[in-house]
């Protein structure tokens, strides 16, 4: 379980986060929706524990986030932070010592799933390639909770296809997964919760279905309304 | 299966397994909820809920280690009630379109074949 009371993030002037407060039940997959600027990378950075609160708290089953959570919450960055001299193969291989709950099994079918041509060397993957390379990174883990930043921007349909079916199946009842995006309408399937972020505030928070029931709309259409306001 | 979704991805699965188990595509055992899920993309949370709404209904049932199964007598009940929602819908919107009852009949009396 997730517990966020009065969650603030400031950087100098700026608030990124301004007083979230939230709690997440394990199991749940939670669709973190919002337009550029809205907090959503930093609200994933603050629960995996890359930066600190400027106010508030977050607990991960009872911890503040740190070195032990780090254990079992794995992290799909936005930034691809992949060196580009050595082959896919290789990063994975190199990757996967980091983590005691690395699962090879999982590696292969993701591999697979996700079409990975791991004799190539980073420099020559597509952007599309390389994303689903680190989600091969990210996924690989038997992780009980799953935090990935925008894994369908700036990607290419097909390759956007194959992300949210490696993560459809890759998803068990037992975990979390907290996936930020601002293209809802592909992935609004995957969410049985949606949580909608603007200037740093969550504006609507909801089980998905029961969204969809409230407004007569879908996901896509009610973020797409409220960005409007 | 193509979803609105502008409408609960839930109830659409519903109605779903249940026109499977109406046609006989659906016997007596029922997939498993991960199975399902994939089948039909969507999160396997929203198809146990499905599932659970079904039990409740006493349309299926699931016994621990023994999956998942329609419950005796399920087709049988659900046909009348299928019918009747395709007919109410359809009038539904054939009225929404102005058409009156009298016409509606006279349309379906119409229909050769």
């Amino acid at each position: 379980m997730i517990e966020i009371e009065d969650l603030v993030k400031r950087y100098g002037g700026i608030y990124a986060v301004r007083g979230i407060s939230l709690e997440i039940e394990d199991g749940s997959f939670v669709g973190l929706v919002g337009p550029n600027g809205s907090g959503k990378t930093t609200l994933l950075k603050l629960i995996f524990g890359y930066c600190r609160p400027s106010y508030g708290k977050i607990k991960i089953n009872g911890e503040a986030p740190g070195v032990r959570t780090k254990s079992f919450v794995a992290f799909f960055p936005e930034i691809d932070s992949l060196y580009p001299w050595i082959r896919a193969r290789g990063i994975i291989n190199w990757y996967s010592s980091f983590f005691d709950d690395w699962d090879k099994e999982k590696e292969k079918n993701l591999i697979q799933v996700l079409d990975i041509p791991t004799s190539r060397y980073v420099a020559h993957l597509s952007k599309g390639m390389r994303a689903r390379l680190k989600l091969v990174l990210t996924l690989s883990r038997n992780a009980k909770i799953f935090l990935l930043d925008e894994p369908l921007s700036g990607i290419d349909p097909s390759s956007r296809d194959m992300i949210i079916s490696a993560i459809l199946k890759s998803y068990r009842e037992d975990q979390t997964f907290i996936l930020s995006t601002h293209i809802v309408s592909e992935a609004e399937v995957l969410f049985d919760r949606t949580i909608f972020l603007k200037d740093g505030s969550v504006m609507i928070d909801g089980e998905s279905d029961e969204l969809r029931e409230k407004y007569g709309k879908s996901i896509n259409e009610i973020f797409k309304e409220k960005l409007n306001v | 299966m193509e979803f609105d979704k502008s409408r609960p991805i839930y109830l659409q699965i519903k109605r779903e397994v249940k026109e499977r188990i109406v046609r006989g595509e659906i016997k007596e055992e029922v997939p498993t909820v991960r199975s399902l899920a994939m089948e039909l993309g969507v999160n396997p949370n929203t198809v146990a809920k499905a599932y659970r709404e079904m039990e409740r209904e006493d349309i299926i049932g699931s016994w621990v280690g023994r999956g998942t199964w329609v419950k005796d007598g399920a087709r049988e009940r659900l046909c009348p009630d299928m019918i009747k929602e395709i007919v109410d819908e359809f009038i539904h919107r054939l009225v929404s379109l102005g058409l009156s009852l009298d016409e509606i009949k006279k349309l379906v009396e119409g229909v050769n074949d």
